[in-house]
Order: structure tokens, then C-alpha cells, then sequence
């Protein structure tokens, strides 16, 4: 690995780190107290520091050095989180990456700008020791093995610094203790258990600093049966010993009694370290991790397992989960499961993420491709032939192919939640910017699409972001107004959905007036005066080039990216953008995108001599029908299927074919997408076939309905139907006989 | 007779002279109900016990329970009966007189 490999590797992690920190800078914003946010700020602040200063660039350790120290103390209640401070440290984060691009770069030293923004930041965060810190740069410029030097006692007092909370870590020996609640049945005494007998046996494991015998539920000495047990007992015990050894003591009596031992606070904070220091290799299970810290014993894990099974069993809707049943029966604190919880996410990541590069990826992905082919062709071959006794192979290679054409897909899928949440970002500038008070609300993050896609949805996706933040969510003096809270709310929101996968913007704001859109089309000539026009038709006019509604123009628009441009880079992969809105009660702009650009299962039928592949994850159903069940009129292209009305189309006129109108039984292949139906007539079916995609050239681009071509076995052309496209396309030409 | 009683007026003077656990609780409290209702002041002396069990300190807890309609004082606790009180932490509930015990039984 040369020496750039490696920086470029550290501009990665830098990346990632600098991305965590500022989600915890944002989540922060929400949550001041939450020190586990602050931890991972100051976490990501001191990796990148570490991993610069071995670098050797040192103006990023010059930064980032002040910027941890500060942080250090926010942690310990010296500086409080305030919005301000939040804003400030964003500003770092930003100027962080700037100095980790430049450093990789190469560029050392740095431009003179980027060292004045760096003073500046460090002055601004930390007034007071602006002159030692402006003190520290130049005297290190003037000398390297200064700046060596200043370095080194850099790194040395950190050392001391980490070294010092493990100080105060270890446990005041009084408050390390134990806390043992043992509540007896009635029948305990005549199964032969003496409450006294264990408090001695625990007495011999340690020392029981403080008892209390609840006596309430002994009755009146009239009524009493005095051979039942009444008794239960709170115990405060200080004991090495660990949580399974104190329940051993109990293990005679487990039947006749209810013991929970509760760790006290410093063995809360011994728990989370421990799982802190869990190897990060192996998977584990929430029990099995709390067991094996000692946080719970394997029959309270047991136990627990056993009641919520009992509880799924008899059908109970709720069926809590593992962690808070054992906190609800008191035998961990809720802050270990957590803490549990959290490690687990954690090292499932770790656990799941490679590094590789996506070119690699890529020419996989190609080459299954080719496989696909390949393995058509070999069917068709094999077919020919007529081979006895080949279907078992056949298929087995088949299915193989099949199942390696999924993984390797999987591998270059992503999840859209990361590119969701860098619009946290974005919303809260914007929103400062603007004096606007709006939530970003993000859904269905874990929807996971083909990371091409996903890299080219960004910059529609934060067009259209933008154009909520800054069009659609109103000031709050007017939301105030018109009677809606004052907060705005935009919503991302990502679900699959017939084999394709819907994104939607949602804002909560002033919404499109439909009569502005009309009339500002109207004067740049993109509709007739006359034109009757459906309210869906009216809000696609957006997307035009030319159309802009906008008041006027803040700094946020006006970045050349048109809502028209959005649809064309929407369009090139293959989807499909909406728009619906309601005045005064918000807009919604939905997005359609297919799964994956490489390849698709396909429905293959041939119409005239021509073969045509349906994405098979559209068709509904295959309906055949004779010549004279069909019902058409002219100029009306509906069929009515048991009852229902769908447009369709047949493959055979549209594309052209010259051929005359069999009188054999055609089929109709019924298609869905979204809540829209319509039909296709094909001549033959030929079933499902896995499809690669192969783009079509540059010429034909713009070409509506035919969304690209893929190679059959036989070595021919198969088109691949855009179904959607064509269908609007079949609409449009329905409707222009009405209006003629 | 693991329990004897003894009545002056309204006052009753138990001695426990064998163990006070679990086999015998029954039979004491029922020895105890039968002279209880006549009296309104129980003096229970635990010097001689010869063991005693939660089942026993239970026994005490109740008599001691009856307390307001009866006056109870439970004296002379031996060394076993005042060790088992101290395991179950009971002490402050049924050895109000302990700071005498002690001196009474060494």
C-alpha cells in the first residue's frame, strides 16, 4: 500500500468519522444532556486528531487539538451546549473536512485562507486563549522541531488525560454493593427453607451492610397459619462475588421464592464497561451478551425467554421484547440493556461492513450479466438439441446463476437512510437561514436500492428537499395563521413497492396553486388556452422546462437545477416523478425508481416477430382471450376486464409491425404500477426469463415506452417495455381524438 | 410444654422453654390465643429458648403485632434468639429491651 493508498484511506475514515459527528452534533442539538452524543463527538474529533498526527499534517492536529479540548470541556460540565456552540462546532466539523481534503491533497502547507478560517474558528470557540493559540502556529512555523515538540506534548498530555478519569472510575468500595430483594412463597418454611439460614451462608460470602425484613404481610396471631411464610427481605451486600455465585446461594429455594439481584451504580458503570470491551468480532444475542458480562444469570435469561414465550404463545399482540422484560422484572437496569443494545448494533456493522471498491463491484456485476446470457443461450442450445436427461443440470445451473445474479445485486445495494440524513443538514441551515422553524422527518431509511441509483437520486433529492424548505414550509408568523403549528414538517419517506421503490417529499407547507401553474403555462405557450386539463396533468406542467412559480428567487434556488432537470435525472434511470399538492395543506412529490439498473426478472412475449420483455414484477396476470371476446370500438383502446375498465395497448400496432391481424387467440398481459392498471395484447407468452439489461444507445435517448434492450439466448434483440411510459404515452394519444 | 403461661390479673407471663420454630409455632399461638382474650398485657420471656427459626420470629412479629389491645414485652432474649434477630434484621422490632438483654444473658 503506497503512502497515497494510505492518506486516502484516512480521508475516508475522516469521512465517515466527521459524518458522526455531525449526526451527534445534530442529535445533540436535541438532546443537550445526552452524554453518550457528546462522547461520540469528542470520540470522532480525537480519532481523526490521533490519526493526523501520525500523518504528520500537522495543521489538522494544530485544529483539531483546541477543538478537543474544548469539547473535553463541554463533557465535564465546564461549557454548556447551547445552540450557538452546536452551530460553531458544525462550522469546525466543515473546516475539519476542508483541512483533511486539502491535506490529502498534498497541499501542505495549507492556503493562507484556509489557516485564517482556522484561527478564526479556534478564537471564536475559545475567546480567552486566543492569544496562546495564536501564540502556538507561529512559533511552530518558525521552527519544524518546534512544532515537533509542541506536538509531542501535545499527544503526552492527552495521555495523562486519559489516564486520569480511570482514577476516578474505580469504585468508592461502600457504594460497590449489591442489592438482593427476596420475597418468599407461604410454602417456603414447609419445604425445609429458613430465610436465616441463607442470610448466614451469604454472611460467609461477604458483607451484608444493611437488612430489612418486610413484615407486612404477617397476619393477625388469630388468623395466622404460622408454618406459611410471610417474609421477604431487602438486602444491601458487598461481595466480590458475581451476580450467578449470589444466586447459587438461592439456587435450593428458587421454586418457594422470587430473588432479583440488582447491581448498584458503580456496578452499572463495571457493566457498560464491560460490554465496551466485548470483542467486536462475534455476533451475539442480547441475552447471551448480558450473561456473559454477568449483568444477568443464565436462569434469569431463562426465565425471561420463557415468559416471553408464553406471551407470544397465547397470543398476545404486544409481545414485549427480551430487554424490557428483564427490566421489567428488575433484574438489570435499563441502562446496560441499552448500553447492550447499542454494542450490538455496533458490532452487527462492524460485522457486516467491507471495504471494496465499487468498480470491482461493477464489473461483478457485468460479468453476471454475461453469465445470464450465457446460460440462455445454453438453453436454447440445449432445447435444440433435444438432450435426454438434462433438465436436472440445466435447472441447477440455472437456479445457481439465479442465485448469484441476487447476491451480487445485494452487494451494490445501499440504504437510502444515509443519503436521507445528510438533509438533516440542510434542513436545519436552511431552516436559520430562512427563520423557519421545520422538522425533518425521515421514514423507511433502511429501504435499500442499487447505490448508482442512490448517488444519482442526491441531487434531485436535494432540489426537491430545498424546494420544501424554501417554497413550500411558510414563515411561522404565517403558519401561525393559517391555524397550523408552528413547526413545519417535511417528510422523507422511502418503502418498496411492486418490485420498484417510491420516494417521497413531503411538506406540510403552503402547497401549488394549480390556476398560477395554468396560467404561467398559458403564457409561455406549453398548454392552450382552451386545453381542458386534469389536476394531475396541470401539476406534471412543473416539471417542464420554463415553468417557475417562484415569487422570487432566494439564494437557495437559482442553482440551475430546475425542477425540469430533476425529472430528466429521474427519467435516465429509468423512474418516474409525481407531483400532487393541495393549497394551504402541503405537497407531495413522489418518485419511482426501479430497484436496479443491471438487471431485471423479466416476462418475455412476442408480438408479431418481435420479442418484448415486461419487468415481471409489473405483471399481474395473463388473460387469453379469442378474437371475438374482444370489445373494441374505435378510438376508445379500453378493454373491460370482468368488470373492470383498463386501457391497453396492442404491442404489435404500436411498435409498427406491418403483419396482418392473425385470427389466432392473442393474450392479454395485465400490468400494474402504483394503483394503475392497463393491459398489454401480445401474440405469445414465453414466461419468465432473467433479463440484462443492455442500455440503448445515445440516439435513442429520448425514445418514450422502451426503456432498453436486452440480448436472448438465441443471440437476437429483445426491447424491455417501460410500462409506465408507454402507458401515459397510450394515454396521451387516447385523448387526442376527444379533443379533435 | 414447649410454652408456659402464667396470669396475674390482666398480665400473662410466657416462657418458651423449648424451640420455637416451625413444629411448635402453631401450637403456641393457639396456647396464647386461649389466654389472650383475658388479658391485656403479654411478657414473653426468651431465655430459654432452645432454637429458634423465621417461622418462630414470625410468631414474634405477630405477638408483637397485638400490640395496641395488648401491652407486649418480649425479655431475655438469649445469644440464639438475638443473633437470629439480627441476621433477618429485625432488631428495633422485636428487642426493644435488648439494651438490657445483653447485660441480662452474659
Amino acid at each position: 500500500m503506497s503512502l497515497e493508498d494510505v492518506h486516502v484511506l484516512f480521508g475516508q475514515e475522516a469521512d465517515e468519522l466527521l459524518t458522526e459527528m455531525e449526526d451527534g452534533l445534530l442529535a445533540l442539538e436535541e438532546d443537550p444532556g445526552n452524554l453518550e452524543l457528546l462522547n461520540s463527538v469528542f470520540r470522532a474529533m480525537h480519532t481523526i486528531k490521533g490519526a493526523a498526527g501520525i500523518f504528520g499534517f500537522s495543521h489538522i492536529v494544530e485544529f483539531t487539538h483546541p477543538l478537543e479540548t474544548e469539547l473535553d470541556r463541554v463533557r465535564s460540565n465546564s461549557r454548556q451546549v447551547d445552540g450557538d456552540l452546536i452551530a460553531l462546532l458544525l462550522q469546525c466539523k466543515d473546516h475539519t473536512h476542508a483541512l483533511v481534503a486539502a491535506a490529502i491533497h498534498g497541499e501542505q502547507p495549507i492556503t493562507p485562507a484556509l489557516a485564517v478560517t482556522s484561527e478564526q474558528l479556534l478564537s471564536q470557540l475559545n475567546p480567552s486563549s486566543q492569544k496562546s493559540a495564536g501564540d502556538k502556529p507561529a512559533s511552530a512555523a518558525a521552527s519544524p522541531l518546534a512544532n515537533e515538540m509542541a506536538l509531542q506534548a501535545m499527544f503526552a498530555s492527552d495521555m495523562s488525560e486519559s489516564i486520569s478519569p480511570d482514577e476516578n472510575a474505580i469504585p468508592v468500595k461502600n457504594k460497590d454493593h449489591w442489592l438482593i430483594c427476596v420475597d418468599f412463597h407461604l410454602d417456603a418454611f414447609r419445604n425445609g427453607f429458613d430465610p436465616i439460614s441463607f442470610i448466614r451462608y451469604l454472611k460467609s460470602m461477604g458483607e451484608i451492610l444493611d437488612i430489612v425484613a418486610l413484615t407486612s404481610r404477617v397476619p393477625h396471631l388469630i388468623e395466622g397459619d404460622f408454618e406459611s411464610c410471610f417474609l421477604g427481605y431487602r438486602l444491601a451486600f458487598s461481595s466480590p462475588a458475581s451476580k450467578q455465585d449470589i444466586e447459587a446461594v438461592f439456587e435450593f429455594a428458587c421454586e418457594d421464592c422470587e430473588i432479583s439481584i440488582l447491581p448498584s451504580k458503580t456496578k452499572v458503570e463495571a457493566y457498560i464497561k464491560l460490554l465496551e470491551s466485548i470483542d467486536g468480532e462475534a455476533q451475539m444475542r442480547l441475552g447471551d451478551m448480558l450473561v456473559n458480562i454477568g449483568a444477568i444469570t443464565p436462569r434469569e435469561l431463562e426465565a425471561a425467554l420463557g415468559k416471553q414465550q408464553a406471551a407470544n404463545a397465547s397470543g398476545q399482540a404486544t409481545g414485549k421484547k427480551l430487554g424490557e422484560l428483564l427490566i421489567d422484572s428488575r433484574l438489570v437496569y435499563q441502562p446496560v440493556v441499552e448500553e447492550a443494545l447499542k454494542k450490538q448494533q455496533k458490532v452487527r456493522e462492524q460485522a457486516q461492513t467491507i471495504r471494496v471498491d465499487s468498480n470491482k463491484l461493477g464489473q461483478l456485476v457485468n460479468l453476471v450479466g454475461e453469465l445470464v446470457t450465457a446460460s440462455a443461450a445454453m438453453r436454447v442450445m440445449v432445447n435444440q438439441h433435444q438432450i435426454v436427461d438434462d433438465g436436472d443440470v440445466i435447472s441447477g445451473v440455472e437456479h445457481l446463476v439465479e442465485e448469484i445474479r441476487d447476491h451480487a445485486l445485494q452487494l451494490r445495494m445501499v440504504q437510502i437512510g444515509e443519503t436521507f440524513s445528510r438533509f438533516k443538514r440542510v434542513t436545519r441551515d436552511v431552516s436559520n437561514e430562512l427563520g423557519k422553524k421545520i422538522d425533518l422527518l425521515i421514514e423507511g431509511g433502511e429501504s435499500e436500492l442499487d447505490k448508482t441509483v442512490v448517488e444519482k437520486m442526491n441531487d434531485p433529492l436535494t432540489h426537491l428537499v430545498r424546494n420544501a424548505l424554501d417554497h413550500g414550509i411558510e414563515p411561522p408568523e404565517i403558519r401561525r395563521a393559517a391555524g397550523k403549528p408552528e413547526t413545519g414538517q417535511v417528510t422523507l419517506n422511502a418503502y418498496h413497492e411492486s418490485g420498484q421503490i417510491v420516494i417521497e417529499v413531503i411538506d406540510d407547507g403552503a402547497g401549488l396553486n394549480p390556476d398560477k401553474i395554468r396560467a404561467k403555462a398559458e403564457a409561455i405557450g406549453l398548454v392552450d388556452a382552451g386545453q381542458l386539463l386534469s389536476k394531475a396533468e396541470i401539476f406534471s406542467l412543473v416539471f417542464e422546462p420554463g415553468l417557475s412559480t417562484k415569487q422570487q428567487a432566494s439564494n437557495l434556488s437559482g442553482r440551475g437545477v430546475g425542477m425540469d432537470v430533476v425529472k430528466r435525472n429521474i427519467q435516465a434511470l429509468r423512474g418516474h416523478v409525481e407531483l400532487d399538492s393541495e393549497p394551504g395543506r402541503g405537497t407531495k412529490v413522489t418518485i419511482t425508481l426501479p430497484l436496479t439498473l443491471a438487471i431485471i426478472d423479466g416476462f418475455m412475449v412476442g408480438a408479431a416477430n418481435e420479442r418484448y420483455v415486461i419487468p415481471l414484477s409489473m405483471v399481474e396476470e395473463c388473460v387469453e382471450l379469442s378474437a371475438d371476446q374482444w370489445q373494441e370500438k374505435s378510438g376508445q383502446n379500453f378493454i373491460n376486464l370482468r368488470g373492470e375498465l383498463m386501457p391497453y395497448l396492442r404491442l404489435k400496432d404500436f411498435f409498427g409491425s406491418s403483419e396482418a391481424r392473425p385470427s389466432a387467440r392473442e393474450s392479454l398481459v395485465v400490468v400494474r404500477f402504483g394503483r394503475q392498471k392497463a393491459g398489454f395484447v401480445v401474440d405469445r407468452l414465453y414466461g419468465e426469463q432473467q433479463t440484462v439489461i443492455k442500455p440503448l444507445g445515445a440516439i435513442f435517448q429520448h425514445l418514450k415506452g422502451v426503456s432498453g434492450a436486452t440480448i436472448l439466448g438465441t443471440g437476437k434483440l429483445a426491447l424491455i417495455i417501460d410500462v409506465q411510459g408507454l402507458i401515459s404515452l397510450v394515454a396521451k394519444n387516447n385523448k387526442s381524438p376527444i379533443h379533435s | 410444654m414447649g410454652l408456659h403461661i402464667e396470669r396475674h390479673d390482666q398480665t400473662l407471663h410466657c416462657k418458651v422453654s423449648e424451640e420455637l420454630t416451625i413444629y411448635r409455632v402453631n401450637e403456641y399461638r393457639d396456647l396464647l390465643v386461649e389466654h389472650m382474650l383475658v388479658a391485656n398485657e403479654i411478657i414473653l420471656d426468651l431465655d430459654s429458648v432452645t432454637e429458634i427459626d423465621s417461622a418462630g420470629l414470625q410468631l414474634l412479629i405477630a405477638i408483637k403485632n397485638l400490640m395496641p389491645t395488648h401491652r407486649v414485652e418480649i425479655i431475655h432474649h438469649n445469644a440464639s434468639v438475638l443473633e437470629a434477630i439480627e441476621l433477618s434484621g429485625l432488631a428495633g422490632r422485636l428487642d426493644d429491651v435488648v439494651v438490657i438483654a445483653p447485660g441480662a444473658s452474659s
